[in-house]
This record gives C-alpha cells, sequence and structure tokens, in this order.
C-alpha cells in the first residue's frame, strides 16, 4: 500500500447532512471502501473521507465530510458547511419524517454555503422499495422546484452510489468551466493544484482506501 | 503498514524516556500546584524506597503493580503509618529534584534518553514479570477491602487511592467503585427509576434509532431486541425523562453502555443522572452544545500552551480540534479507544473529572508532535483519530503515563481561558447573527437585481430587435423612393412628348374610330375612298367636322350622365327601403351580411349598366360619324379625283391594323356586358332572398299582431269580470251596512228594555 504519488488537478469538498439514521455514513463508506457496512456505529461531530475520482479526464479528489443527523449538532457541523463545493442532502425513503425535515436542512444549505454550491437530493435505502413511504415522483418534484439534482440510492446494494458523487462533481467541474464557480473566491470549496510539485508531502495522495474514519 | 510500524518504534523509544522528560518540564511547576506530576515522580520512590533509584525511569506498568503492591504491605500493619511514610518519601523526593535536575543536565537531552532507555527496559520488564501473579492477588485483596470500606480509606488515603484509579480498577470490583466514587448509592434516583420506565419519553425515537448503533460490535449490545439492547434503552430514556431540557443527545449512549457492562441498570441509571449533574456532562449536551465549543477551545488553548508550533501547525493546516475531539469529550473517548482502554478512561474520570480528557486528549497529540508537524490535514486527522487510538489500545499504560507527565492542567489557568472564550463566544455570536441577517437582506437585494437586470435584458432584446427591423424598413423604403424618383422622371418625359403634339394625335384616334366602323361595314372600296377623300381634305374641312362630333360627343354623355345620376337616386331609394326593413328583421347578424352583399351588388348592377351605356354611346358616335363622313363624301366625290397610289397603300395597311383591334375592343366590350348581366342576375336574386326574408318577417309581426290582439280580448274579457266583481262587493257592502243599521236599531231597541227594566227595578225597590 505504498503512497503512490496520485495526480490529481482538483479538490472538491463535499458535505452530507440529512437525519438521523438516514444511512449519511453508509453511503461514505460504501463509496469510499465500495462495501456495505452493516454495524456502523452513529456519527459523533464529523467524520472524514477521501477518494479520487476522474471526470471529463481530470483527476478529482473528493473530500468529504459526514455529519452527525440530530439537530443540535448543528451547531458543531455548520462550520463544514461553508467550504463545501457539494452538499448531498440524504432522506430515506422508508420513512418520511425524514423526507419532511428536508426544506429545513435545505434552507441550512443554502444559507450557510455559497450560492455555487451544487446541493444534491438522495433518496437512500432503495433497496427496501417494499417499506417505501416517499415517492420517486413527489421527490423529484421537491428537486426540480428547488433546483436540486436528485436520484435515489441505496448504499446496500451500492446502487447509484457512484452515480451520486460522479454527478456532483460533474456538475462542480462544469460550473468551473463555464466560469460560473470562481476558484480564487474564498469557501468556494474547491482547490486547484495545477502539478504535483516535488516539494509537497506525499500523505496528500494517500489512496482512498485508507481514508474513512467511520 | 511499515509506516506504522515505524511509528510503533518511535513511540516506544519516547516512552522510555519519561524520567527525563519530567524532570525537564519540572522545572516550571511549583510542588504545591500539580500534585500529578510529583506523585508520579514518586512512585519509583515508594516502590524501592532507596533514594539511589529514583532517577531510572520505569515502566509504568510496573510501576502500577509497585504501587498497590507498597500500599497493600503498609495496609497490612498500619495504615496511618503508611501515610506518615509516604509524605515522609514525598518530602524527601523534593529534596532529591535538584539531583533529578542535575542528572539530567549531565547526560544532555538526546544523549541521556538513548542512554536510560538501554538501561531502563530490561529492569522494567524483569519487574513485571517477577512480581506479576503475585502481586495481582495482592491487588485484588487490597481491591476488596477498598470497596468494602470505601469511605474510611477515600478518607485517609486519599492520594494513594486516586493513584490506584489511575493504573486502573480491577474488572470485578470496578461496579462497586464507579458507584462509591460518585457516591451514587445514596441517590434518589434510583427510587425512580422503576416509574420512570413506565412512562414514555417525546426523545423515544431518536433513541430507538441509535440502540442497534451503539457499540454494534459488542456482543453485549449486539443482538436486536437482546437484554443489552433493551437496558441501554430503558436507562436513555429515564434519563431523558428526568432531564428534559438535554432529553436525549448523540454520543450519551456510549457513556450509559460502557456503564452498563458493569453494573445493572438501575445502578447504571444512578451514576449515569449523576455523571451528567456534577461532572460538566449535561453542559455538553444541551441542545445549543455551547460547552462542547468551550471544550475545544480549552483544548486549543492547552495545546498552544503547550506546543505553539504544532498548534501554528494546526491553524496553517486548517486541522481543527473539532474534526477530531467531538467524541473525545461527548463520549469520554469510548468511541475512539476499544473497550479495555474506554473504561479505564471512565474510571479516571469518575474519579477526577473532565480534566482526565483534556490530559488524554492533549498527551495523545503532543506524543506524536514530531510526525504530526510532517502532515497534512487529511493524514492529521487519519494519525489522531486511527493510528494512534490503535497504537495505544496496545499500550495504555503509556497513554496514562503521558496524559500525567506531559501535560500541565491548571485550574486557574482553565478558568481564565473559559472567560476569554465566553467573551469570544459572546461576540462570535452577535458577529454570527449580524451577518446572517446581513448575508439574508444581501441575498434578497441580489434577486430583486437579478430579476431586474433579467427584465432589462430582455427589453433590450426587443429594443435591439426593432432597431434592427426599422434599419431595414428604412434601406427599403429608399430603395423604393429611388425607383420611384426613376419612374417619376420617366412620367414626366412622356407627359412632355404627349403635350408636344395633341392635335395630331386627337385626329389620328378619331380616324382609329373612322375606319373600324368602315370595315365593320364592309365597304372596302368606299373606304379607300374615304381616306383618300381625308388625307387630300383640307384642314379646316376635317377640323369642322371634328368640332361637331365632339358636340355630339359631349351632349351624349351630359345625357348618359342625367340618366345615370336617375338610376343612383332611384337605387338609393332602393337602398333605403331594403335597410329599413331589414332593421324591422330580428335577425340581425344574417340581415347585415345581406344588407353589404346588396350594396356591393347594387354598386356592381350601375358599373355594368354605366359600362352598356357607354357601349351604346360609342355605337351613337360611329353612325353619326359615319353620316358624316357620307355627306362628305357626297359632296367631294364629285369635285376632286386623284390618284396617289402610294399614300393609298400604306393607309390601307394602318386601317386594317386599326380595325383589328378595335374588334377585339368590341369583343372585350361585349364580355364585359354579358357579366354585367350576370351580376344583374345575382343582385336580383339575393333581393328575392331579402324580400322572401322580409316576408317571413312580416308573417312574424302579424302573428305578433294576433297575439296582442287575443291579449287584449283578454284583457277585456277580465276587465268585464273585475266590473262585476266590483259591483257585486258594491252589493254586499250595502247589504251589510243594512245589516249593520238593522242591528243597531236592535241594540238601541234593547237599551231601551234595559232603562225600561231599571226603571221598573228601581221603582220595585223603592216600593
Amino acid at each position: 500500500m505504498a503512497a503512490g504519488p496520485y495526480n490529481y488537478s482538483y479538490i472538491f469538498k463535499y458535505i452530507i447532512i440529512g437525519d438521523m439514521g438516514v444511512g449519511k455514513s453508509c453511503l461514505l463508506h460504501q463509496f469510499t471502501e465500495k462495501k456495505f457496512m452493516a454495524d456502523c456505529p452513529h456519527t459523533i461531530g464529523v467524520e472524514f473521507g477521501t477518494r479520487i475520482i476522474e471526470v471529463s479526464g481530470q483527476k478529482i479528489k473528493l473530500q468529504i465530510w459526514d455529519t452527525a443527523g440530530q439537530e443540535r449538532f448543528r451547531a458543531v457541523t455548520r462550520s463544514y458547511y461553508r467550504g463545501a463545493a457539494g452538499a448531498l442532502m440524504v432522506y430515506d425513503i422508508t420513512r418520511r419524517s425524514t423526507y419532511n425535515h428536508l426544506s429545513s436542512w435545505l434552507t441550512d444549505a443554502r444559507n450557510l454555503t455559497n450560492p455555487n454550491t451544487v446541493i444534491f437530493l438522495i433518496g437512500n435505502k432503495g433497496d427496501l422499495d417494499a417499506q417505501r413511504d416517499v415517492t420517486y415522483e413527489e421527490a423529484k418534484q421537491f428537486a426540480d422546484e428547488n433546483g436540486l439534482l436528485f436520484l435515489e440510492a441505496s448504499a446496500k446494494t451500492g446502487d447509484n452510489v457512484e452515480d451520486v458523487f460522479l454527478e456532483t462533481a460533474k456538475k462542480i467541474y462544469q460550473n468551473i468551466q463555464d466560469g460560473s464557480l470562481d476558484l480564487n473566491a474564498a469557501e468556494s470549496g474547491v482547490q486547484h493544484k495545477p502539478a504535483n510539485r516535488p516539494g509537497q508531502p506525499l500523505q496528500t495522495d494517500q489512496p482512498p482506501k485508507e481514508g474513512c474514519s467511520c | 503498514m511499515a509506516q506504522l510500524e515505524q511509528f510503533r518504534q518511535r513511540m516506544r523509544e519516547l516512552v522510555r524516556s519519561p524520567a527525563t522528560a519530567p524532570t525537564n518540564r519540572m522545572e516550571g511547576i511549583s510542588p504545591s500546584s500539580d500534585v500529578m506530576s510529583i506523585s508520579v515522580v514518586s512512585k519509583p520512590v515508594m516502590l524501592h524506597s532507596k533514594p539511589g533509584v529514583k532517577d531510572h525511569p520505569h515502566d509504568v506498568a510496573s510501576n502500577s503493580s509497585n504501587a498497590i503492591n507498597h500500599a497493600l504491605e503498609q495496609l497490612n500493619k498500619d495504615e496511618i503509618a503508611i501515610l506518615e511514610k509516604i509524605e515522609q518519601q514525598n518530602r524527601l523526593l523534593e529534596a532529591d529534584k535538584k539531583s533529578l535536575k542535575s542528572v539530567s543536565s549531565e547526560g544532555g537531552h538526546s544523549g541521556s534518553r538513548r542512554s536510560s532507555n538501554g538501561s531502563a527496559s530490561p529492569t522494567s520488564l524483569h519487574n513485571g514479570t517477577d512480581q506479576s501473579n503475585d502481586s495481582n492477588d495482592k491487588t485484588w485483596n487490597l481491591w476488596g477491602r477498598i470497596v468494602n470500606n470505601w469511605g474510611d480509606y477515600q478518607r485517609k488515603n486519599g492520594k494513594q487511592l486516586k493513584e490506584m484509579i489511575r493504573c486502573g480498577i480491577p474488572h470485578h470490583f470496578r461496579g462497586l467503585a464507579w458507584q462509591h466514587l460518585c457516591n451514587s448509592h445514596s441517590s434518589p434516583s434510583k427510587e425512580k427509576y422503576s416509574e420512570l420506565l413506565r412512562q414514555s419519553s417525546p426523545s423515544e425515537k431518536l433513541i430507538r434509532r441509535d440502540i442497534a448503533r451503539t457499540y454494534p460490535e459488542q456482543d453485549f449490545f449486539k443482538d436486536k431486541d437482546g437484554v443489552g439492547q433493551e437496558v441501554l434503552f430503558n436507562v436513555i430514556k429515564a434519563y431523558s425523562l428526568v432531564d428534559r431540557e438535554v432529553g436525549y443527545c448523540q454520543g450519551s449512549a456510549f457513556i450509559v453502555g460502557l456503564l452498563l457492562m458493569q453494573m445493572p441498570e438501575e445502578d447504571a441509571f444512578a451514576v449515569f443522572e449523576i455523571l451528567m449533574r456534577e461532572y460538566r456532562l449535561r453542559e455538553l449536551f444541551k441542545p445549543s452544545m455551547a460547552e462542547l465549543g468551550l471544550c475545544m477551545f480549552q483544548l486549543e488553548s492547552l495545546l498552544q500552551d503547550h506546543s505553539p508550533q504544532l498548534f501554528n501547525h494546526f491553524q496553517a493546516q486548517g486541522f481543527h480540534t473539532s474534526m477530531f475531539a467531538s467524541p473525545w469529550f461527548l463520549t469520554l473517548f469510548a468511541t475512539t479507544f476499544q473497550l479495555q482502554l474506554a473504561t479505564r478512561v471512565l474510571d479516571v474520570f469518575i474519579s477526577e473529572g473532565m480534566e482526565i480528557i483534556f490530559r488524554l486528549g492533549l498527551g495523545l497529540l503532543l506524543s506524536s508532535e514530531k510526525e504530526l508537524m510532517e502532515m497534512d490535514m487529511e493524514a492529521m486527522l487519519k494519525h489522531v483519530t486511527k493510528d494512534l487510538p490503535q497504537f495505544y489500545d496496545k499500550e495504555p499504560d503509556l497513554l496514562f503515563q503521558r496524559a500525567f507527565v506531559c501535560v500541565k492542567y491548571n485550574s486557574k489557568k482553565i478558568k481564565r481561558i473559559t472567560t476569554r472564550w465566553e467573551k469570544e463566544y459572546m461576540t462570535m455570536r452577535s458577529k454570527e447573527h449580524e451577518e446572517q441577517v446581513e448575508m439574508r437582506r444581501l441575498r434578497t437585494e441580489n434577486r430583486l437585481l437579478r430579476q431586474r437586470l433579467d427584465e432589462m435584458e430582455s427589453e433590450n432584446g426587443q429594443l435591439a430587435d426593432k432597431l434592427i427591423q426599422d434599419r431595414v424598413n428604412r434601406a427599403l423604403e429608399a430603395e423604393e423612393k429611388i425607383i420611384m424618383g426613376k419612374e417619376l422622371s420617366i412620367a414626366k418625359r412622356q407627359l412632355g412628348m404627349q403635350n408636344s403634339h395633341p392635335p395630331g394625335q386627337l385626329f389620328i384616334s378619331f380616324v382609329w374610330i373612322l375606319m373600324d366602323f368602315m370595315f365593320y361595314v364592309g365597304e372596302s372600296q368606299s373606304t379607300s375612298y374615304f381616306i383618300c377623300l381625308i388625307f387630300q381634305s383640307d384642314e379646316p374641312l376635317y377640323s369642322e367636322a371634328f368640332v361637331m362630333q365632339l358636340q355630339q360627343q359631349l351632349v351624349h354623355t351630359k345625357l348618359q350622365e342625367a340618366e345615370a345620376t336617375s338610376t343612383i337616386v332611384d337605387l338609393q331609394d332602393k337602398l333605403c327601403d331594403l335597410r329599413e326593413r331589414n332593421r324591422e328583421l330580428e335577425d340581425n347578424s344574417n340581415a347585415a351580411a345581406l344588407q353589404e352583399e346588396l350594396i356591393a351588388v347594387k354598386m356592381r348592377e350601375a358599373e355594368s349598366s354605366m359600362g352598356m351605356k357607354e357601349l351604346a354611346h360609342k355605337l351613337h358616335q360611329l353612325e353619326d360619324n359615319w353620316q358624316v363622313s357620307v355627306k362628305h363624301m357626297s359632296r367631294m366625290a364629285t369635285s376632286r379625283r386623284s390618284n396617289n397610289t402610294k399614300h393609298h397603300k400604306v393607309a390601307m395597311q394602318e386601317l386594317q391594323e386599326e380595325v383589328l383591334s378595335s374588334r377585339f375592343r368590341e369583343a372585350k366590350m361585349f364580355t364585359e356586358v354579358t357579366e354585367a348581366r350576370h351580376r344583374i342576375m345575382e343582385l336580383e336574386t339575393s333581393n328575392q332572398i331579402c324580400m322572401s326574408k322580409l316576408h317571413r318577417a312580416a308573417d312574424d309581426s302579424s302573428l305578433l299582431k294576433e297575439r296582442s290582439r287575443v291579449a287584449i280580448d283578454n284583457e277585456k274579457i277580465l276587465r268585464q269580470e273585475l266590473n262585476e266583481a266590483t259591483a257585486r262587493l258594491a252589493h254586499t257592502e250595502s247589504k251589510n251596512q243594512e245589516a249593520l243599521m238593522t242591528l243597531r236599531l236592535r241594540e238601541a231597541e234593547s237599551s231601551m228594555e234595559i232603562a225600561e227594566l231599571k226603571q221598573r227595578i228601581s221603582s220595585l225597590q223603592t216600593k
């Protein structure tokens, strides 16, 4: 597991938000480790994961902050919204209450992130279709009305999990390309790394496997 | 993997030099202010009771067992004697501090560390193995006695006890020791517990969600709906009922879980309740979580004091304490370390309070200061949250040693930090609030401006379109203008040419008409004669004829005009009539259309009649001309005859052409006439339609009139009936009046009778 020098040209910061127990940490774990963590203890404060992906031939490193879902932890997590280029807003398709709370999460996301932050709505636990409590259509409509990207995913089967993270990155990259996202702006959540300078410490380039701390 | 191994080795090296480390640090501490550092160094003194050994460093494991061993020995004889001795040794130690310093300064920093490492590790190993079995038994006995007689022991040997707890309470006595430590035996909350179990809490749903996600890898809590999960839920729910403000907060379940692994749920609840209330935990879990922020700040400030360069490195890398330290405070390292170490942390926490969390946290960070200094944010995060806990799970004593030796914890300083934080927190809160308000205002403003921008852009686009169109129009107009100018000049030129010879033209046209007529008649010979006559005749001759002809034409046209005006008047009258009739018709929509059509038709009729008249007139003209020319011919025939054949031929050809063209014109005229006739027919039919409609309308009106007549008849009948009724009414009224009159008469009569009777009565009474 030698820390080979990864040449990535961008760092995108993500934040994962949503109610308690919707599967935020599991989504992150599925994305970074490509497997489902059945017995995942509940998150206290924030946790961190990372992986390098490729968008339009560009290697991009995703730094993902996974947050505690309980309302009172927003005091702790709110500082992580600020520098996020992508916000993954998760609800549980088998629990309507988690869907009903989305507007409050969205308000937080809109107020605390910068206007260019790409917000992706995720209906998790797509594998439990029999217990479904929120239809795809209404969530899609909610997403359209609020200008959000939307997919239903399953951290358990891995369905759509890659897509969610990749689509968000694509959208961010597109925003960079058409100039609507200013790389130099503070808290844009994006860092540009034109070349791998030899003086840089190599720890930055660890393989994604060891990134998840949950 | 290789990295990890390397790190471990380095850690071991570091660990082996604790004796030099504290001596270096001790310079800055006054003995009274920092008890920890003294007592740590005091252990070797007690163990060997030989002052010469104390400058040798020792492994903490042997340290702890020796301390207990020693305590046990003393306890057997006389506890008070022990205490005296300990204090004496402490004094001795203080006196020896100078010698310690001299040792460390003699060797020099790095050199002395290396050399002491070599000598320390084997001795400590020997000590550990020799005495382990023996000391385990002794420890067991001692703890048994302590637990049985807690109050006394704590009072007399407080410091000793604290030291022993730092070395870890034996598993068997843990539950009891914890309860003694926080004095939960006498807590009233135990009694409430069974009742609380019966109540339901508003936080129940939240708690249920986290129960299965608390220690999911521990057997005790693994099974869904197993005993572990049930008691965990019970205790947390009971607490959420006792403390409504805090309710349930994520993180607390791990602490409750640790308690439940040592004692029954009732006791665990009592201990947890006290930990929350008296150990600052409750503040941490409050909904605002401000206390957690304070803890982070305190930790950061302490780090800054201990190692400014590491603190600066953290700042430069954007490595904030909140990224890793929240679980340290909220779960007391229970989610950071394995169960064994986590339980030991709780031992000390219950004994000494939140201080241990700061000590452990700082110890953790400072122990790998060198490594951290070379890492970036991500690597540091991984190191602090994964590598270091993994390492210390295997070397727990090492962690405690570093926590107590390397970390200076001064309550006064903490207080100062707290007040500083409070100030900063308040200003930060207010600033944040202001920022939020400002942000919201700016956002709405931005939105409004964007809307306006969009509107203006669309307007701009429209205007640009308009401008382009206008330009195109103007170009077209200019082109047209040029064309018209050209046409105008051509027309002017033509006009000038026409004006230059008008009589000639008139003459030519006159000749054409004549020839036209003659050809029609078919007399080629006479024509030829006539033509030569014309061409040979003098000027006055044909001008006279021409004038006459024109006069006749004038008369004709005037007549036509008169006729036309009369027909127009007639038509107008008709039109008026039709309009009136139309108005009478109820079907307005159809009538209006018909009216329009009718007008158009009338117009066409008028036109066609005009065309007919013109044709007739032209015929007349030709006849007249013919007669005139015949007269001329007869007059001229005798007088002059000459042969000018050349002229003749040319004129003949021309005349033939003219005749053909006039025939065409004639045919056209005929077609026009027939067209006009058709139109007239059409008009007549439409007229008939109108008439029929008028008839229908008339019928309708007659119907209505009849109905009105019937209605009038009815009215008459009704009126008659009314009259009859009124007559009857009058009759009955008169009858009534008569009846009334008779009644009144009767009344008068009866009153008279009454009066008579009264008189009689009075007369009888008098009698």
